[in-house]
């Protein structure tokens, strides 16, 4: 908890002067409105005595200018305070953004999936007002403590400690007591909450099932029961949260009876004048405001802390995965911002890596000049590859494949046969184990993640379109693309018709990562923007699999007659137009078992015949 | 203010908690108000009569009975209020539920299930910011302020005369603040979602980044989004803030005034000590509740939009089948579809234009066409998931709509495109098709469907829990549980809905002849768009725009309907 903590604040540490100040103005807002009610007391006090009108007029001025203070550093400390939270905002979404990207999609594995991205959302989000919720609050009590203390000692040491002791229980110790009784009440909550939001999807999405099964009442009961339960426990809950209002008003009423008790000896011995009386019990009143919003910040400090372990979670974990590669072989591309999440010696070893200006250097100089070189993607070659993503599970064992200029290749195999890992490999988003894999002659370890997949068109499997225009899924490929590429691109693709016929052409907003599109217009949406990409070689990863025969076939044939001059790299399940192919391999358990072309495989291979009896 | 009529309708149940707490509140005032009266009473006597301690000690212990009263009264009130709110709450969600379920397609067919669980979960919730803070605070804001302007007047009519004066600037002042400020500063927060849209899309589109070779851009554009929002929200804020600070100085210039004209009046005689510092002291008490609901306006907002999407939803049209009270046995037979016609609320064109045909028992009937013909549609309506307005169906003679729904369910399986696996083990998964099934049944089904070596791989088997914090499934993963339901249900109908898209070839070929021995005996519709699984079936009925083009064998058809030629021949290209 301590450490995750840190860890945030660290995060938050570039702001700290204008959190401080934005503390600050909170402060003095209550500081004000001390002085404003202290100052009145002190006027009418004085005025009871009946003094010179003069004697009056400075006190005046002071309950005028707290009055009309109060306002303004109000005004200020929200100005600043929200200041601080946009500015924590853009930098946590552009820190866990930073931090996952060299992540994705080698290990970060289910996170992707995008219920969990969005709870991962909601957590950055809740971090991002840790300042307004969780470190603010606090700040301000305890300059507000310490500032009604020094003033009360200079009536009295004693009002002091007077004050302090139930300033302190309302501030620290109710707000944790009715924390730590309402803890376990509060995970509790949580889970039920979530539980509620599966029955109820579960509801949503199993309607039809739960009918057509005749379990609908069952499943209303356990919705209903869960639903109660939830609404007990949340009751419970407000039961002891509510005594925090109810106890920090107790205790500064008895913070004014302690001072006044601690006040009349000195009041009739005349150590302090009768008038302290008044200005001390109204300053009390005053202060305690400072310590209401200390038990939101405790449960908003929870959850904070929670959200930072989950995110957390995600950005360690997988670097406890990618480290010893990038340790061992490639330093100095480590992010730099998950340096600081490396061991010592780890740290150490990465530092010393790149402080080794020799082998920086060269690195460097070679880079560049391949960087220079500005791929063809003519040849590419895997010798020899093992792979695996756990240890001791090779998914992939003595591959070699050769992709030569303008060939079309085609791998197939059931599922779990490792085809998408090959695509996975290629694109360098994994390491291999051993073997090579190269363009042009040129090994991937001499080339940087850039440089490799510039020589790649990709279809994925799962085509992710952005909540945005077509046009603005298109750029993505080719950010400085006129209009009229993107036209002869979309013609291309065999999409230019449908568009056309859009009110808003280009500017269409295709809705939320594309929903309102159908699957068939999705991939061409993906082809066109391979297209537009417009390298050497075409990668299409199960393109067909989720459409009907029809529009299987058209976007089959969109796919052959666009990578006319390219390389295709083809990975499918489903046999289409196998003898479109210059060879074809078969991969079972990893391993490739035959390759060839059609022909030849439909007459040798027995693996291959399979498929063609159903 | 805001305060919905509809919405208040909802505590009717439970007015009188309601009512008790506002009560409670209100007496929570009261005690405010004799603790100023003993406080000014005790500085009064020890400061100007010199009294001693124990003179005024009386005082004292009133104060400190008063005091734990006054706490008392406040938990009372959040105490109450929260019996309101747990009913609202209950009967709410139990309300959305059922309209849920008794609703034949409408609402489902229009909104995204995760936002309908929002409003399920999170909108409901929403409401209790409403019901717990604001609604009483709007009571307690008129009533506290009342309670002590009439112990305020007769001592002092001149604070009790700018009391009276600023008080309803505060609420005209926050009306404004809802009409200007705030809708600016709602169309701000909506920018804010659509930042958190933005944030979301780009993580989730990591991989696309990369594979273009634009994630390092990215980040630039995430900053530069971030901060141009913040630039165009402060401009915003400084003007709703503005309205706040106005509101703020308001009550404190009101003190200020206040506390210098009792000083003055004090001074020159015309009013006593102990008056004043009563006055002084519940000054600043008679602001607080004002500016409590200020600080709640937000929560009362989102209450009302919350409440809005809610009724939305409970008022929609819901479609329902009448149900009829001449309820006839279902006798198994032959299925009859007679000039039925469908149309979907929110398209133009027909679904199902006056279609007509049977199934007899005991045959298998395959349903093709490319998709949007129709196929589905004919398994939606007779497994009764969407209503039938045109035409009949009829089950050996009998009208389906006169059959129970629940008896009719209990003969048809029905396994869809993509099936539902709910948030529970696999055991529970497959069973959910047979009460009281045997674990023995259960592997037998599992077996049947090729998802047994599968389970049994798993690290948890059969008791794995699966979806989102479980175990994911592949599309074939899923649609295999689904069959082993199949299985298990063992029922006379079997309504597939291209239940093997998603299946691997590999597994395809063994699991044609596992659905082959599934359908001995019984009658089945299948809708296929793979021709690969139908060619044997007893008749084939090719849809086309919601109307049927073509019926009769494979082999018939082949010579006699082109649209059946170009699909079969599509398919064979794959051979």
């Amino acid at each position: 908890m301590k450490q995750t903590l840190i860890k945030i604040l660290k995060l938050l540490s570039p702001y700290k002067w204008w959190m401080l100040l934005a503390s600050l103005m909170g402060f003095l807002t209550i500081g004000s409105s001390i002085g404003l009610l202290m100052t009145s007391a002190y006027v009418i006090a004085k005025a009871a005595l009946h003094p010179h009108i003069g004697e009056l007029s400075i006190a005046i001025v002071g309950v005028r200018f707290f009055g009309i203070s109060r306002g303004l550093l109000r005004y200020a400390e929200r100005l600043f305070s929200h200041d601080v939270t946009f500015n924590l905002l853009a930098k946590f979404r552009v820190w866990f953004f930073k931090s996952i990207e060299p992540l994705v999609p080698s290990k970060t594995g289910k996170f992707t999936s995008g219920d969990l991205l969005t709870r991962v959302v909601s957590d950055v989000e809740s971090l991002e007002h840790i300042f307004i919720r969780v470190l603010s609050p606090p700040i301000i009590a305890l300059l507000v403590g310490i500032l009604v203390s020094v003033i009360f000692a200079f009536f009295d040491i004693s009002f002091a400690i007077a004050f302090l002791i139930p300033y302190l229980l309302a501030g620290i110790v109710i707000p944790f007591l009715t924390y730590k009784l309402s803890a376990k009440i509060g995970e509790d909550i949580i889970s039920l909450r979530s539980r509620l939001t599966e029955l109820s999807l579960d509801g949503i999405e199993g309607k039809n099932e739960l009918i057509s099964f005749g379990k609908l009442e069952t499943h209303n009961r356990e919705f209903n029961d869960t639903n109660n339960k939830l609404i007990k426990l949340q009751r419970r809950m407000n039961l002891i949260s509510g005594m925090n209002e109810s106890l920090i008003g107790l205790m500064m009423n008895i913070a004014i009876i302690a001072i006044f008790i601690t006040a009349v000896p000195l009041v009739k011995s005349g150590a302090i004048s009768g008038i302290s009386l008044s200005v001390l019990a109204l300053g009390t009143m005053a202060a305690f405001e400072a310590v209401l919003p200390i038990p939101l910040a405790i449960q908003y400090l929870n959850n904070s802390i929670k959200a930072g372990n989950r995110l957390f979670q995600i950005t360690e974990q997988t670097i406890e995965d990618k480290k010893r590669f990038w340790i061992t072989s490639d330093a100095e591309s480590f992010p730099n911002v998950l340096i600081g999440n490396l061991s010592k010696k780890d740290r150490f070893r990465v530092e010393a890596s790149r402080n080794d200006t020799n082998l920086t250097k060269q690195r460097y100089l070679k880079n560049k000049k391949k960087s220079n070189l500005k791929l063809k993607g003519e040849n590419v070659e895997l010798k020899n590859i093992n792979f695996s993503y756990r240890k001791n599970e090779e998914v992939l064992k003595e591959i070699s494949i050769k992709i030569n200029t303008k060939e079309k290749i085609a791998i197939i195999g059931g599922s779990g046969a490792g085809k998408s890992s090959i695509i996975n490999l290629l694109l360098n988003f994994w390491k291999i184990n051993n073997g090579s894999i190269s363009i042009d002659n040129i090994d991937y370890n001499e080339m940087s993640e850039e440089d490799i997949r510039s020589v790649y068109s990709t279809i994925p499997q799962k085509i992710f379109l952005f909540s945005d225009t077509i046009k603005g899924n298109l750029l993505i490929a080719k950010p400085d693309a006129t209009d009229s590429e993107l036209w002869s691109v979309l013609q291309k693709a065999e999409l230019k018709k449908f568009v056309e016929a859009l009110p808003n052409k280009l500017d269409t907003w295709i809705g939320n990562q594309g929903k309102q599109l159908s699957g068939g217009e999705q991939k061409r949406i993906a082809i066109a923007r391979a297209i537009l990409k417009d390298s050497n070689i075409f990668i299409c990863d199960e393109i067909t699999a989720d459409l009907d025969s029809v529009t299987e076939m058209n976007i089959l044939n969109t796919i052959h007659s666009v990578t006319k001059e390219k390389s295709l790299v083809y990975i499918t399940h489903r046999l289409v137009d196998m003898d479109k192919f210059d060879s074809i391999y078969l991969l079972e358990n990893g391993k490739i078992v035959s390759a060839g072309i059609h022909s030849e495989l439909l007459i040798n291979s027995e693996q291959y015949k399979k498929y063609f009896e159903i | 203010m805001n305060i919905d009529k509809n919405l208040l309708k909802l505590t009717s149940k439970t007015k009188s908690s309601f009512v008790i707490s506002i009560i409670s509140g209100v007496v929570a005032s009261g005690f405010t108000i004799l603790l100023a009266h003993f406080l000014a009473k005790s500085i009064n006597q020890i400061f100007l009569e010199n009294k001693t301690l124990s003179d005024v000690s009386n005082y004292l212990f009133l104060f400190i009975i008063a005091a734990i009263l006054k706490a008392f009264f406040i938990w009372f009130e959040r105490n109450k209020i929260d019996v309101v709110v747990g009913d609202v709450k209950k009967n709410l969600r139990e309300a959305i539920n059922k309209k849920l379920f008794e609703d034949k397609g409408n609402i489902l067919l229009n909104k995204q299930s995760g936002g309908l669980t929002n409003t399920v979960v999170k909108g409901v919730e929403a409401l209790d910011t409403y019901f717990s803070e604001y609604l009483p605070q709007l009571f307690l804001s008129a009533l506290t302020p009342i309670l002590i302007l009439i112990f305020v007047s007769p001592i002092d009519i001149l604070s009790g005369v700018v009391f009276l004066i600023t008080a309803p600037i505060i609420p005209l002042l926050m009306y404004l603040i809802g009409s200007t400020a705030e809708e600016l500063n709602r169309k701000q927060w909506k920018s804010l979602n659509r930042m958190s849209g933005h944030f979301l899309d780009v993580l989730q589109g990591i991989t696309t980044l990369k594979i273009f070779n634009r994630a390092k851009e990215e980040i630039k554009q995430i900053e530069m989004i971030s901060n141009a929002f913040k630039t165009s929200t402060m401009k915003v804020l400084k003007i709703a803030f503005l309205s706040a600070l106005v509101l703020e100085l308001l009550s404190t210039i009101s003190i200020a005034i206040i506390a210098v004209e009792i000083g003055l009046r004090l001074m020159y005689g015309k009013m006593d000590f102990e008056s004043a510092l009563f006055v002084l002291i519940l000054a600043p008490e008679f602001y607080l509740p004002l500016r409590k609901l200020g600080s709640r306006y937000h929560a009362g907002l989102e209450g009302i939009a919350a409440f809005k999407s809610i009724q939305k939803l409970l008022t929609s049209n819901s479609n329902k089948n009448e149900i009829n009270s001449s309820q006839s046995k279902f006798r198994n037979g032959d299925i009859e579809f007679k000039n039925v016609s469908f149309k979907f609320p929110s398209r133009e064109t027909k679904a199902l234009d006056d279609i007509s045909f049977t199934i007899e028992m005991g045959k298998t009937v395959a349903i093709v066409g490319e998709s949007g013909s129709g196929k589905s549609t004919i398994i939606n309506l007779l497994m009764q998931f969407l209503k039938l307005e045109n035409g009949d169906i009829l089950i050996s003679k009998n009208r389906l709509l006169d059959i129970s729904e629940s008896e009719w369910h209990k003969q048809v399986s029905w396994i869809s495109q993509k099936p539902h696996i709910f948030h529970k083990t696999i055991l529970e998964n497959i069973s959910i098709a047979k009460k009281d099934a045997t674990e023995n049944e259960i592997i037998e089904a599992a077996q049947n469907a090729l998802i047994h070596d599968w389970i049994i791989k798993l690290k948890d088997g059969y008791k794995t829990i699966v979806g989102e914090r479980g175990t994911t499934l592949s599309g074939g993963e899923i649609q295999r549980i689904a069959l082993a339901r199949a299985f298990l249900k063992d029922s006379p109908i079997l309504l597939m809905d291209e239940a093997t898209s998603s299946i691997d070839s590999i597994y395809e070929q063994e699991l044609i002849s596992s659905i082959k021995r599934l359908s001995k005996n019984k009658t089945v519709v299948i809708v296929a768009h793979r021709l690969n699984t139908i060619t044997n079936a007893d008749k084939i009925i090719v849809m086309d725009s919601g109307k049927i083009i073509g019926e009769g064998t494979h082999a018939e058809l082949l010579i006699s309907s082109k649209k059946y030629q170009n699909l079969y021949n599509t398919f064979k290209r794959e051979m």
